[in-house]
């Protein structure tokens, strides 16, 4: 077992540090308030060889490994960030894409959303659903050499930015299609972004599909079997946010040393207090238990293991276990944590996304639990 | 400073290299020269001022009045600007003719180019930046201190075997001395062989720096900010009262690498030693990086909350108190005292 | 323009355990960082080849894990990676790691220019620069904030002195040193980290691929010593504190200062 991160991927941590402080904390703050994400964003990650880290370079990407891709994730999270978005979904759908993809599919879709000029989207949820896959009503006629879809996607994330998404519908077998939908066709149009409680920047919107021509080969996956598309991806989307809430800790724990170190109370820093010390220490003991069990995860995944399971009971832990994090470091920072010139208060909103999104806790607690039920 | 009536004409030398600007000797040179009377005391040495430059002969007499017992001058028109190859041609070729014990240097950006050049060149040690200087009497060597990786501890650093021993000392550290016009002295007048065709470095330009530089090093009194002070507004209020005082503003390492002031304005171990009659300490809690920089000041008043700060194991004078509440008070009283007719 | 950079590997913390026998640093199992003030000397090389043309080589002396400094530095573009080990190096001063790496720059060849940072984050020094260029007896051009290749094989530099900044020319080849301000260093893609630890090759030197004089390398052929290393002592005198509400602590201030004529 070796535990020990390689040379190579010490260096990868580096550079991905370096990038963070240099190119996103900067205006981390303002991308919040503004919920705007600057355009050039996305060509500085390509540039940087970070949207196509599971990719073979033969399609435009880095070639390394999924850890490496939380690796790198993890410094990027520090800074609070929708930023985060731009990296993890271009990632996780040109992986998709790969893996289900023809040779033509992955020829064509995958070096752009590698190369900066494309954002990826993952189009599942609807109105009325978002874990339940019988539920959903948009559709897909047959017709000729093409498919066309009608209904209603709610809260994707680059719905409206430029680009390639996977849309799922029902054909006409009212089995769940995955299709690679190019968010320029004609009948493609979108809500104004939800206005959200951290996360400013995401740009979560919804999608109305009207009589939308989609290719019939632009099929992912096998026809009918859509379903199985999601799931994979959302396995490894799961660990990719956990690795968004690991960095997002461990930034609320180096927040919280940097105001007890410094904060006097009764003529010493708050860092004699016991008290603090204890949460302090609690913070810690979390976020390494944390870090270790992702990095697991995505070394499982690396390794073409099953990680439905794992990465579910992974989110278990992890979300509460880093929300409280956020709620100990608010505590130590006192009123001042509450102020918006404390970075301590962008964290907090930021991590509270965790428990609702990509799927709900409870909903990993019936996966793992019923899995464990049937063993 | 000890009276040198009779001429000594000892054979050992100790070399202060005269750093020039405009044709003047700058501050550090001196102190240096203040500095090497009391070591070639202890060593049984002369003290030789090596001066480099161009119409700079008619100085000698102060240098010898600063301390130096002879100055080597080397005064050609090659010599008006510094540059490397043609300093260190010129001490090189003295310091092999007359072989001093020590050689001396301000560790300026020019005293840093020359001395290490100087040193390689004569096969032999050089040590940085220190902040002390004693002799090892019973080995006769230079013993030469200085912080050690930015911890509070010191090292000793000595050259026994090789000559002669290098050292680069950090401006504003020893004492300014005073002058003594009864000093008498040698003149040596160097030789300087160049030719303007044989020096391969050009001088194309000079130009003054845009930001007025900031001269902590000389300022008679300093009021300084740490990270007590919360923020960068902090500087507004300390600045006001250094108006007042007519004194200039200063800073710990932390507020400068928040970016809270210039790094001009950093003192201590990584910024500037400083010497002021009076240092107002703000919200500072007197760790060592810091110490070392300040130590020298003839009167110290701190000013902090904690009245465990360790600044006050060594301040004259410690208010503790909210800087944001008393800080006001005092230029309240300074206003006062201006505005009332003098008694 | 074919450029040779040195660098540095220096310790991430200031925790660096001493070895009071030897009078040295014990850098082994440290973890190390490529030193700030080399990677602008880095970039500096590689804006210069890329406008230019030239290959670029990267050295450094240290124990192995040095390797991941000039991996480091192949990850940013460099050519060429060469390290210097040997345990007869270790425990050098400024002069034995300038005549080591004169050695190592003889032995690479031909270069028209020597690039290295003013100074290195844990000697602090800025020596190794000097005394490099005084072995290889070139001009060297120090504090560089900016550097301009002349046509006829001349390089002009900005200097920067303590409150003016001179241009400099020298004649080809020459020693650089730059300060931290003349560049922001880029960062390496993640596929160029991934070739510089895969593809890419670190040579190894040790000091018999030096040649040179065994006794002015290392501990041995250093002119200085560490005497002894010690912990400051904070000079304790008896701190007078000023009691009261605000406005007479304030008062009591101004009247002492005003005594001492400091008002």
């Amino acid at each position: 077992m070796e535990f020990n991160l390689s040379a190579e991927s010490k260096l990868m941590i580096k550079a991905a540090r370096d990038f963070a402080e240099q190119t996103i904390e900067p205006i981390a703050a303002k991308i919040d308030e503004d919920d705007a994400i600057p355009d050039d964003l996305l060509p500085k990650f390509a540039k940087a060889k970070m949207l196509g880290m599971m990719i073979p370079k033969e399609y435009g990407g880095t070639g390394s490994t999924a850890l490496n891709m939380i690796l790198i994730t993890e410094e990027l999270a520090k800074t609070a960030s929708a930023v985060y978005w731009s990296l993890a979904l271009n990632n996780s759908v040109a992986e998709t894409i790969c893996h289900w993809g023809s040779d033509n599919q992955k020829e064509l879709f995958i070096p752009p959303l590698c190369d900066g000029s494309n954002y990826a989207a993952m189009a599942f949820t609807e109105p009325a659903t978002g874990s339940d896959p019988a539920a959903i009503t948009s559709t897909a006629h047959s017709d000729a050499d093409y498919y066309v879809l009608n209904g209603t996607k709610r809260f994707i994330t680059n719905g409206k930015r430029k680009g390639y998404g996977i849309f799922y519908a029902k054909d006409e077998t009212e089995k769940v299609t995955a299709f690679v939908v190019d968010k320029s066709s004609d009948g493609y149009t979108c809500s104004k972004p939800w206005a959200l409680m951290g996360l400013g920047g995401q740009g979560l919107v919804d999608v109305f599909l009207k009589n939308v021509r989609v290719p019939k080969a632009n099929i992912l996956g096998e026809k009918g079997k859509g379903f199985n598309v999601l799931l994979r991806w959302i396995a490894g989307e799961r660990v990719q946010q956990m690795a968004f809430m690991l960095g997002m800790g461990q930034a609320c724990l180096e927040e919280s040393l940097k105001y007890a170190k410094e904060r006097i109370v009764k003529g010493r820093p708050m860092t004699h207090m016991q008290g603090f010390q204890w949460m302090l220490s609690e913070m810690h003991a979390s976020i390494e238990a944390c870090r270790w069990w992702t990095y697991r995860v995505a070394s499982k995944q690396d390794d073409g293991d099953e990680i439905q399971v794992d990465s579910a009971a992974l989110k278990i832990f992890v979300v509460p276990t880093i929300q409280e994090v956020a709620r100990k470091a608010l505590q130590i920072h006192g009123s001042y944590g509450y102020c918006k010139n404390y970075k301590i208060e962008r964290l907090y909103r930021t991590i509270a996304h965790a428990g609702v999104t990509g799927s709900s806790t409870e909903i990993q607690k019936t996966l793992v639990g019923s899995s464990l039920a049937r063993s | 400073m000890p009276s040198n009536n009779n001429k000594s004409n000892k054979n050992r030398e100790l070399w202060v290299f005269i750093e020039q600007k405009y044709g003047a000797p700058i501050r550090v040179s001196l102190e240096l020269l203040g500095k090497g009377c009391i070591l070639a005391d202890k060593l049984g040495a002369d003290v030789a001022a090596i001066f480099v430059g161009q119409k700079i002969t008619n100085q000698a007499q102060e240098l010898i009045y600063y301390g130096a017992d002879k100055v080597i001058i080397a005064d050609d028109r090659l010599a008006i600007d510094y540059r490397t190859e043609v300093y260190t041609d010129i001490i090189v070729t003295q310091a092999l003719k007359r072989k001093p014990e020590i050689l001396l240097f301000g560790a300026t950006c020019i005293g840093r180019d020359l001395a290490p050049r100087v040193a390689g060149r004569l096969s032999t040690g050089c040590t940085a930046d220190c902040t002390q200087l004693d002799i090892d009497q019973g080995k006769g060597l230079i013993v030469a201190g200085k912080p050690f990786l930015g911890r509070n501890v010191m090292a000793d650093i000595i050259c026994p075997h090789h000559r002669p021993q290098v050292v680069t000392v950090r401006p504003g550290v020893m004492e300014l001395p005073a002058q003594d016009k009864t000093r008498r002295g040698e003149l040596v007048h160097a030789d300087v062989d160049f030719k303007e065709e044989d020096i391969k470095v050009k001088i194309l330009d000079t130009i003054k720096s845009e930001t007025v530089g900031v001269n902590l090093e000389n300022a008679e009194k300093i009021v300084a900010g740490g990270m007590g002070l919360g923020d960068a507004a902090g500087f507004e209020l300390l600045k006001e009262l250094a108006d007042l005082l007519g004194a200039e503003m200063g800073a710990t390492s932390p507020p400068v690498d928040a970016g809270w002031i210039s790094h001009e304005r950093q003192i201590g171990q990584t910024g500037k030693v400083i010497r002021p009659r009076l240092y107002i300490a703000c919200g500072i809690s007197g760790a060592i990086q810091h110490y070392v920089g300040m130590i020298n000041s003839e009167l110290i008043v701190a000013i902090n909350k904690n009245p465990k700060a360790e600044i006050f194991d060594f301040a004259d004078y410690g208010i503790v108190d909210d800087l944001y509440e008393i800080v006001p008070e005092i230029i309240d009283e300074l206003k006062k005292l201006k505005r009332a007719p003098s008694h | 323009m074919d450029i040779v950079i040195c660098i540095k590997e220096v310790p991430e913390t200031t925790n660096v355990p001493w070895d009071p026998k030897k009078g040295t640093l014990i850098r082994e199992g440290i973890p190390g960082i490529l030193n700030p003030n080399d990677k602008n000397a880095i970039e500096a090389a590689l804006q210069l080849t890329e406008k230019y043309g030239g290959v670029v080589t990267a050295i450094s002396m240290g124990p192995t894990q040095t390797d991941d400094a000039l991996r480091e530095a192949l990850s940013l573009g460099v050519d060429n990676a060469v390290l210097l080990t040997d345990r007869h190096l270790a425990g050098a001063d400024t002069l034995a790691t300038s005549y080591t790496l004169y050695l190592a720059v003889k032995k690479i060849g031909r270069f028209d220019l020597v690039l290295c940072g003013k100074e290195s984050a844990d000697g602090v020094t800025a020596q190794v620069g000097p005394q490099l260029a005084e072995f290889l007896d070139i001009p060297q051009l120090t504090y560089a904030t900016n550097i301009e290749i002349i046509k006829g094989n001349f390089v002009r530099i900005k200097q920067k002195l303590e409150d003016v900044y001179r241009e400099l020319e020298s004649p080809l080849p020459a020693l650089i040193t730059v300060e931290r301000e003349i560049n922001n260093p880029r960062i390496p893609p993640m596929d160029h980290i991934m070739e510089a630890y895969r593809d890419k090759q670190v040579m190894v030197w040790t000091a018999d691929d030096l040649g040179g004089q065994m006794e002015r390398f290392g501990l041995k052929g250093s002119p200085t010593q560490c005497l002894k290393v010690y912990t400051q002592r904070i000079k304790k005198g008896k701190v007078q504190i000023l009691e009261g509400d605000g406005f007479m602590v304030a008062k009591e201030l101004v009247q002492i200062l005003r005594k001492r004529n400091l008002t």
